[in-house]
């Protein structure tokens, strides 16, 4: 009998203990915070400053680039309108004739595509004569040159809106000879890309 | 020096053009002796200027100088001169009807001249007049007694008092000038740079319409002579150009393609009307009014080529004048109203022409080597300017309807067009006068 009690006391305490084990085991276990150290904190920092930076530089670097492209795209554009300028053709006529022969026809056909190609010039027509005949007749005759010109360009779907015209009569000329030579160099119509 | 020298010149160049056209010169003669009445030249002995103290004056030399060349170049007289003797034999037989032109001059504190005329030698002179100046006016004096002396002894209006101007290529503009008849006191009156063309003188001689490229295209402007300023007159887009007064000074016929091409139109110089006169495809420019007002002369292509048509001042009765070559243009019409004068495109290069307003004769005044172009008249109706390149430049010539006595009035060095003769001009106060006139 005795023995048995011993036994029940040894496993009530064995029971008190595990239970005093088991409800100290459920209470939350607060451990001392240490904290990130000021350096660590600092590396952080400058890793942030340093991606920023690297965003910002790619950035203009793309930007730059963008700007590059457009920029040649540009001088591409105003190349081709400069080179368009330039090949646009000079219209010659006969002495006291203000209707296109056949290489007036040509050249003024190859303007009015060029012209067609680039809408946003406003473009004008100026009238010349060659020196001989008088000056009053002369003026007459190169505005209806010029008038002869725009209104070819007008009947080919030019806006005449963008058109407009001018006469030099004999006032203008090209060529500064007293010959044939010089004369056909100056009855002539010239486009003024505005 | 000058003087000497564009007297020489002409010369030479008035033989050469006599032998080459004589045979059209007497065709012209013949002509214009039926419409032009200077066929009866009146007898003139110009005895010379004495100097009351015998001495030398250059004022004194280049008024005899000038009044010889201008009672000569007149072409109204038939003139004898200080070195010929006084012929009053009856083997003469102009004797009676000779008039005597002399003068006296002497100088104390300025120049003083009196002249006379006397009819018959040696009587009381029937006009005398007495000129005080200062040296450097001795060409306007001399111009004067020409002019008085033409007055009373012709009854024509006098181009002794008559300027000159036309236009002058300077770099790539054409700035207008002026001289007067005999190519002396050239004036700049624009400096703009730009082409300014076709000057007209207005009948009181206080303004010349003109046009130019001021706005960068033709446009129309009225310059007030005594200080050069200048107001629009027409100024649409597109040409308006080749003003012409009308005789009354009120109206200014010119060409504008304000309404599409180039028409003629007469606008109010005061006011603000405005009259359409032509209405076809073709070009039409040029208008010169008669002197009556009634009828305008102008050029049209209408038909191709330009020619000379005439129509009412109203725009009406549109008829063709020039039916030879298919180049007449700048028509000028006679202020004696008897002639119009035109370029014509001739084989010899463009030259000037004569015809009556009905176009029944047409007479060749200049030949060629050169063109004679931009014909204009004097005011008396009995000379021409025009612009000749006959030395390789153009320069302004008068000449008389003859084509003969061509003389250059420009700068030899200069490229000169578009003359325009001024009217007879008030002689301003550079000297004074004192004339008797004795009662008939």
């Amino acid at each position: 009998m005795k023995k048995h009690n011993r036994i029940f006391i040894w496993a009530g305490i064995l029971m008190l203990a595990a239970l005093l084990v088991m409800g100290c085991g459920k209470k939350p276990v607060v451990l001392p915070d240490p904290g990130p150290s000021q350096a660590y904190l600092d590396s952080l920092e400058q890793v942030r400053v340093d991606s920023l930076a690297e965003v910002a530089r790619l950035a203009r670097e793309a930007e730059e680039a963008e700007r590059r492209v457009r920029e040649e795209a540009e001088r591409l554009a105003r190349e081709a309108e400069q080179s368009a300028k330039s090949s646009l053709k000079v219209i010659y006529f006969d002495f006291d004739k203000s209707n296109l022969n056949k290489g007036a026809r040509s050249a003024v056909e190859f303007n009015a595509g060029v012209l067609a190609q680039f809408k946003n010039w406003s473009v004008l027509i100026e009238g010349h004569c060659d020196e001989r005949g008088t000056d009053e007749y002369n003026l007459a005759l190169g505005e209806r040159r010029a008038k002869t010109v725009m209104d070819f360009f007008t009947s080919y779907g030019i806006s005449g809106a963008r058109l407009s015209n001018v006469s030099y009569g004999e006032e203008r000329p090209a060529a500064t000879g007293h010959n044939e030579d010089a004369w056909s160099k100056n009855r002539r119509a010239v486009l003024v890309v505005k | 020096m000058l003087v000497i020298t564009c007297i020489s010149w002409a010369a030479g160049v008035t033989a050469k053009d006599d032998e080459k056209s004589y045979e059209s010169s007497e065709m012209v003669e013949v002509f214009l002796s039926t419409r032009v009445s200077v066929s009866n030249k009146v007898p003139l002995h110009f005895t010379g200027i004495n100097s009351v103290d015998s001495l030398q004056y250059a004022a004194l030399d280049t008024l005899q100088r000038v009044l010889t060349r201008d009672l000569t170049l007149s072409g109204l007289f038939n003139l004898r001169l200080p070195n010929l003797p006084v012929d009053n034999s009856r083997k003469n037989p102009l004797a009676d009807r000779m008039t005597y032109l002399d003068g006296k001059f002497s100088s104390d504190s300025s120049h003083q001249v009196e002249m006379h005329l006397r009819m018959p030698y040696g009587a009381a002179p029937f006009w005398s007049e007495t000129y005080r100046f200062v040296p450097e006016r001795a060409r306007s004096v001399a111009h004067r007694i020409a002019a008085e002396v033409i007055r009373r002894l012709t009854g024509e209006p006098s181009v002794m008092q008559t300027r000159i101007a036309y236009v002058v290529q300077m770099g790539p503009g054409k700035e207008l000038y002026s001289s007067t008849f005999d190519g002396f006191d050239h004036q700049r009156h624009t400096s703009t740079g730009v082409s300014n063309m076709s000057p007209v003188w207005s009948p009181d001689g206080k303004r010349i319409a003109f046009t130019s490229f001021i706005n960068n295209q033709a446009d129309i402007f009225i310059m007030n002579v005594e200080d050069n300023s200048y107001v629009p007159f027409a100024a649409a887009p597109g040409v308006d150009q080749a003003p012409d007064w009308s005789p009354d000074g009120k109206w200014i016929a010119y060409s504008s393609s304000v309404d599409g091409n180039s028409e003629i139109y007469v606008r109010q110089v005061e006011g603000s009307e405005t009259r359409r006169l032509t209405f076809s495809w073709a070009i039409e420019t040029s208008p010169s009014w008669s002197p009556t007002g009634h009828e305008i002369a102008f050029v049209s292509d209408r038909l191709g080529n330009p020619q000379i048509f005439i129509m009412e001042a109203d725009g009406s009765n549109q008829r063709r004048l020039t039916w030879e070559g298919n180049y007449n243009t700048s028509p000028a019409w006679s202020p004696r109203g008897d002639l119009i004068a035109y370029v014509r495109r001739d084989i010899d290069g463009f030259q000037i022409f004569v015809t009556d307003p009905q176009g029944k004769e047409h007479l060749k005044l200049t030949t060629g080597p050169g063109n004679n172009m931009d014909p204009c008249w004097s005011p008396d109706g009995l000379k021409l300017a025009v612009l000749s390149n006959r030395t390789g430049r153009k320069q302004i010539y008068t000449m008389d309807l003859y084509g003969r006595h061509q003389m250059r009035i420009s700068d030899r060095r200069l490229s000169c067009s578009s003359p325009t003769w001024s009217p007879v001009l008030e002689a301003d106060e550079e000297f004074t006068v004192n004339s008797q006139i004795a009662k008939p």
